[in-house]
Formats: structure tokens, sequence, C-alpha cells
């Protein structure tokens, strides 16, 4: 509860260091940027550390990872703020007070330093730069997966769900399934609040790649059901006042990314098993699966621990295509046209930045729909959504270690 | 200030190889990694010390997988099995094969087991990367350019281990600021790095790498070899430097000749003395080549724990900061003791691994950190020999 408040914190932080920063004497430039308020409070320090306005010459160079787009920009807006000040910037040297910016970066994150020098000695001021926004997107073809970013938090996050506050439109409720407990966030003037959790008991040992699925029914503060699944392990639970979970211990419950298929979680593990009464036998234990929504000539795709990712009919002997180089993880998602698409993960492990591609399935071909979505990190769980509109996707940034739930979308332009 | 942005273009500039072909991103289960190493340990009581510093540091990766508590000072204690696995098989000073823990807290490994060869010459291993006869072996940061080109697949950490030369507080010739900065102004650090490291480091003016302080670049990196020479002029007595390194250590060996041989062009008197003992010995000594690793990412941290490292040795003193310390404290702290030239930072350099094709997840730990092998994995479907 104290980590989930924490991480909501954090989250806030990151996500509105306007509100912080704003408290400064000089304006933000008109042209506002992400570092618009950043470079507001570095023009106020170099401002403060050279003192009586005057000529003064500047320039910036970069060694950090940020990319020339937000370089020049924040140049600029350097060269605007002091100039608001009443500084008056000299193209070059002899200038009564020279200043040199490195924007750097550490172990902390950005990092802009400042080298005054002038007939008075040489200073160095400093301080950490935080961006107030995710950057903004760049001209997308159509279609477009797009990605709308809900929360980021430290602890493990192996599902989550909205579900709608009854009786409030547009309030939302955000089901965070963790490890050990399932919490639940009200979302207020953009930011997510935690308002109660419920721990999740476990009579066994999780197995270290955990994989876990929450299922939300109907709006919170009504008849509220919810669906835990979680490797020999399933709970249900409710919200009205309160959050509350039951588990029970179960090796043989189905999970929902099975379609037609019953796939259960094996316990110990992190792949499915696919078997059942009237199933087939001889599936391939795999990571994920997709079914198409055709009930007349059902079809699925399976990404097995062997690593291969083929599309079946009916039979497992007899797979229809197989496809290279994609990752393990895929959801069904509906096309622009109301064709079946799966969205998938890169190749590689968790080491690297992951993507999503979309492609259309037809003619027992995968044919590449858009663009890729890259996120920086590896994507470790990728849930399709009932309606089949929105996939639910949990990645962990490489950066900064932490988790990020984001619902990804196919954008049709209309 | 001298500007040193050239570094930089240095650093990272061994890529990690990429991952071969295939489709595999979810761990797998399964499977033996072979390990080998270059020192050799006799026991695995945490209670028994190492002989030497790096069979210590050794022995701390391998309690590491073995032991779930870990002190205050890094090592590793507790129960026995109570880490990520346990050992199954064992021969001091040779061999280990360490078995998957089923009842580990975090999660059973996806390793099924981990042979571990000690005492494997670094040439013996390179050997075995490149003909697959093993799956993590260390490689001295100098071999790794050529690893790279023989194809082994190579994995670099930040910078985390500083190279720097400490004057032995007490000593007269170490006691004269003139004979201090005189040495720490001849020095081509640069070289150092271009030469003995294979550009596989960066060259240290600070006491903190970039990658964690972000301020590195404020510390100058450039030899200034007329000052050095006027202020070495300028000390009465003639007075000599007797420059000790650790006997056994090749790298060190090779910076301490670079610097003799920067001393020489600088007129600087400076003669080198090999020394067998431990780390902390510093013989007849005037000043000492030291190995420090950066005991945290967090420039804070790693400034206090490089002090108080190397503090002693040198006589300066290990004095608190804030908690948390703010950027310009940090900054200054590291200013003052480089300033004071008793501990000359020369060169930061990686720690490099060489990896088989098979081997994922593998991620080089972060300083103070040890080897994640709980997460590692086999992709079972590359081929081995």
């Amino acid at each position: 509860m104290i980590l989930a408040s924490l991480a909501i914190l954090l989250a806030s932080l990151l996500a509105a260091p306007r509100a912080c920063l704003a408290q400064t004497s000089l304006q933000p430039a008109p042209d506002t940027t992400p570092w618009g308020d950043a470079v507001s409070v570095f023009a106020n320090k170099i401002a403060s550390a050279i003192g009586t306005p005057r000529a003064i010459s500047l320039d910036v160079v970069n060694i950090s990872t940020l990319g020339s787009t937000d370089t020049g920009s924040i140049e600029r807006q350097l060269q605007a703020a002091l100039g608001r000040a009443g500084f008056q910037l000299a193209a070059e040297p002899p200038a009564e007070v020279r200043v040199h910016v490195t924007l750097s970066e550490g172990a902390d994150g950005y990092l802009w330093i400042a080298e005054i020098h002038s007939q008075a000695g040489d200073q160095v001021s400093m301080m950490s730069a935080h961006a107030s926004t995710r950057a903004a997107s760049r001209a997308e073809p159509i279609p477009v997966l797009r990605e709308t970013f809900l929360l980021r938090q430290a602890s493990p996050i192996l599902d989550f769900a909205l579900a709608p506050a009854s009786g409030e439109e547009g309030s939302r409720f955000l089901f965070i399934l963790q490890p050990d407990q399932v919490s639940v966030l009200r979302q207020h003037e953009g930011v997510w609040t935690t308002i109660g959790a419920a721990p999740i008991a476990q009579s066994r040992r999780w197995p270290r790649d955990l994989r876990g699925e929450i299922v939300v029914a109907g709006a919170v503060s009504g008849a509220t059901g919810l669906k835990v699944y979680l490797p020999g392990a399933f709970c249900t639970g409710s919200m009205q006042s309160e959050l509350v979970i039951d588990c029970r211990q179960s090796t043989d419950t189905a999970w929902p990314p099975g379609g037609r298929m019953k796939a259960t979680m094996a316990a110990d593990r992190n792949y499915f098993s696919v078997s059942g009464e009237g199933v087939q036998s001889g599936w391939p234990p795999s990571y994920s699966m997709a079914s198409n929504p055709d009930d007349d000539h059902p079809l699925k795709i399976l990404t097995a621990v062997n690593g291969s990712a083929q599309l079946f009919a009916d039979s497992p002997q007899n797979p229809m295509a197989s496809f290279w180089r994609w990752g393990d993880e895929l959801a069904s998602i509906t096309g622009c046209d109301d064709s079946w698409n799966v969205l998938v993960t890169g190749t590689g492990d968790w080491t690297q930045r992951d993507y999503l591609q979309d492609y259309e399935i037809a003619d027992r071909q995968a044919t590449m729909a858009g663009q890729l979505l890259e996120f920086s990190g590896p994507i470790v769980a990728l849930w399709p959504a009932d309606d089949a509109k929105s996939i639910r996707a949990v990645s962990r940034n490489s950066q900064t270690g932490m988790y990020e739930a984001s619902l990804i979308h196919l954008y049709c332009g209309r | 200030m001298k500007r040193r942005l050239s570094i930089f273009i240095v650093a990272g500039s061994l890529a990690l190889a990429s991952l071969p072909a295939g489709s595999a991103r979810r761990p797998r289960y399964g499977g033996t990694l072979r390990v080998e190493i270059g020192e050799t340990i006799h026991s695995l009581d945490p209670a028994v010390p190492a002989t030497d510093p790096a069979a210590t540091s050794a022995k701390n990766q391998i309690d590491a997988l073995l032991y779930a508590s870990r002190n205050a000072d890094g090592t590793f204690s507790g129960l026995a099995g109570s880490g990520a696995f346990r050992v199954t098989r064992w021969e001091a000073g040779k061999h280990a094969t360490l078995s998957a823990n089923n009842d580990y807290p975090g999660g059973r490994p996806f390793l099924d087991s981990i042979e571990i060869q000690m005492g494997r010459a670094a040439k013996d291993r390179l050997l075995d990367l490149e003909l697959n006869r093993t799956d993590l072996a260390e490689i001295p940061p100098e071999e790794a350019r050529r690893a790279a080109e023989r194809g082994v697949r190579v994995s670099t950490s930040k910078p985390d281990e500083l190279i720097a030369l400490v004057f032995i507080g007490g000593r007269p010739v170490a006691e004269s600021a003139l004979v201090r900065e005189a040495l720490s102004d001849a020095i081509d650090r640069s070289s150092i790095v271009d030469f003995i490291l294979q550009r596989e480091g960066e060259p240290a003016g600070g006491l903190l790498p970039q990658w964690s302080s972000g301020t590195a670049f404020l510390f100058s990196i450039i030899p200034a070899l007329s000052g050095a020479k006027e202020q070495w002029a300028g000390i009465g007595g003639s007075p000599k430097i007797v420059l000790g390194y650790d006997a056994a250590d090749g790298l060190a060996q090779a910076v301490a000749e670079r610097i003799a041989v920067n001393a020489r062009e600088t007129g600087i008197s400076l003669t080198l003395s090999p020394i067998s003992n431990s780390a902390s010995s510093t013989g007849k000594a005037d000043a000492r080549l030291v190995r420090i690793g950066l005991p945290s990412p967090r420039p804070r941290e790693a400034l206090l724990g490089i002090i108080r490292e190397a503090g002693p040795m040198a006589g300066v003193d290990a004095a608190p900061l804030p908690d948390p310390a703010s950027l310009e404290q940090i900054y200054e702290r590291e200013r003052t003791v480089v300033g004071d030239h008793r501990i000359v930072p020369l060169a930061w350099i990686p720690h490099v691994y060489g990896l088989s094709s098979r081997v994922r997840d593998w991620r080089p730990p972060l300083a103070g950190e040890t080897w994640t092998l709980a997460d590692v994995w086999l992709d079972t479907t590359i081929e081995m020999r």
C-alpha cells in the first residue's frame, strides 16, 4: 500500500513537474515544449549567478542522450528567457560574461550545467532537468498504433483493467494486478490516486516470470465483479465500498486469452497448456495465442515455447502458416477495415527495447500494417480487450526500471 | 576550465554484439550455464575470506547466488540454500556445480544449473569463448576489442572501476603539494586509455565517471606539461618518487610504465616498484596505483565510497556528505579532493564479459551489484558445439 502510494506520488511528480517549476520569476517562453519550465528555472539560476543584466555570450553543447530537436529548442528558449530577463546576448565573445551551457546526463537523469566566466571569476551553476510531459508524437501514417499511457510504478504490474464509475460520467477506476495484491485507483484531474487494495493470499511460490490477468465486469459501485488469473490460482472479487478478493488454488481454470481454446497456465512456469474436453490434443505449450472473430472459420495463432509462431485451423498437426521473427507476445485487435489483425512484440530478450507491430492476417499470410510502436523497454505483458478494439500492454522502462501500463489502440483516421 | 568532450565518443565504443537471430523474448526454463573464472576459490563458507582482492570479488559473485542476505559491506551471508542456487558439487579451487533452488523466494531461476570452472587464465577463457566451450567469462578490458574482432559476443558494463594513483600519506615526497600536482599534470590519461586499454574505458579527471555524476567533463584530462616542468623545477632537494603497483596485475604494470614515460618526458624523477603483497600494502612506495570499484551508481554514495577506499592510504578525510546531497555539494567535494592531488584519477575501466550466442537476459551488473544469473536463460534453439 505504501509502495503503491509512493509509486503514484512519483508518477504524479514525473507527470507534472510543471506545477513545481511554475513558481519562478522568469515566464516560460511562448514556444512551450516539454522543457519550457525547466529552461525557465535554469535561466533564473544563470541570471542569479551573473547578477546585474549585461552583455553575455551563450553557447550550448549537448553531451546527453537528448536529440537535436530538444537541444535546439532548449537553446532557443534559454536565449529568449535570458533576453527577457534583460541580458543582451552577443553573437560572439568578447562579451562581459561568457556562459557555456552543457546539457549533460548522470545516473540521476538530465543535468544542465552553466559555466560562467567573467572578470569577477568563474562560477559553475547546475540543476537536474525533467521534461514536463512526454514528447509530442510526430506525424503518423494511417493505420497507426497509438499508446495511451496510464501509469508507471516501481513494483511489478502483471495486468490492469479500467472500469467506469457508475453514475459518474467520465470518471474511471483502474485496477492494478501485482504479485501480492490488487490495488484500485481513481482518476482525479488526470492523476491516479490509490483508494484501496486487497492482498492476494498466496499459498505457493510464484514462478520467477510471474504472469497474471485481471478481468473486471460492470461499473464500480454497481455490481462489479473481478476475476484474477494467476499460475495455479484463481481469484474472484468485488468492488463496492471496498475491494474484496478471494483466491483459491486452481490448476485447471481456463484463462481468457484462449478464446475458443481452453488455455491454462502451467503452475510453476510462464506458458499456457492447451487442452480440455472436445479439444484435440497435441497443441504446443505456448506463451500467447490469438483467435480470429469468424465463428464459421475459426483460426488461431500460437507462439510456442519452441520459438515458432504458427497459424492453425482446428488441428495442431497441420499448421497453415509459420511466421518468422515474431516475439512471444501477441494479441488480437480489429483492423481498420474490420479485418483480423494481431499486434506482435519484438524478438531478442528483455535487455533490449521492444516494439509492437501490427499485422493483418488474411489468406494464410501476415501483412505488416503501419509502423512500429516503440517502447523504452521490454513488453512483459500483452492482453487483448474484450471488445477487440484495444490491447493492454505492460512494459518495463530499461532506463528507470519502472513498470508502465498503457492501452494500445489502432487509429484509423476516423 | 579545459574541455574534454572528446572522451565521450570513446566511451561505449565497443557495443554489445547483437543477439543472434531468433524469436525468443520470454524467458525459457532449463539448461546449464557454463562459466569460467580466472580466480581460484578454496571455500564457499561466507565466514572464510578469500586470499586476495580478485578472489574475494569472485567469491562474492558466487556467494550472491547461494545466500539471500547481503551485508552492509556488500558481502553475503545467511543459511546455505537460501539463495537462488545451491551447491551440488564442489572441488575446492577447481570446479563448482550449482543447481536451481526450487524454493527460492524470488522464484526458481530459469537455469537448471551453473557449472563454474575456476583458475582459467584469460587467454584460455578467450579461446573457450571463441570455440563455444563456455557461455560466460570475464575478459580483460584491454582484450575486449580483439575478442570482438575474433567473433566473441561481448558485453560491456559502464566504466565502473577507477584506476588511480594514490600518494601515501605521511611520506615526505607525498606531502609536497608541488610534487603531487606536477606528477598529476604530467600524466597523459588519454594515451593510457588509447594504447593500454585499447580505448576500452575513459580518461578520468574526476573521481566519478560521467555516466554517474554528469559532471566529469568539468575536470581536465589534458596534460599540462609546461606547467608540470616548471613546478618540478621549482621544488628543492631533487625529490624522487617511488611508484608502487601490484606485481600480479599486468594492466597496473603497463599503466605504471606509461606514467614513468610521462614523468621522464617532464623531467620528474620516478622509479617503479612492483609490490607483491596485498592491495593495502605500500612497500617503500611514495605513491601506489590502485583499482577501486565504484560501490554505487549514485554519485553521492559512489564518491563517499571511493574516498573511504583510497582516503586512509592518502590521508584524505572521509567526511560525510549530507543525505541527500545537492549536485553542487557533490561536485564541490569531488573538486576539493581532486584539487589536492593526493588521489589522482587516471582512467575508468568497464567490466567486459564474453557470452555464448545462447545466453539471454544477461545484464552486466551495475556498480555495486553482482551477476544476475537467476534471471539469465538459455535459448535452446541456438546450436552449440
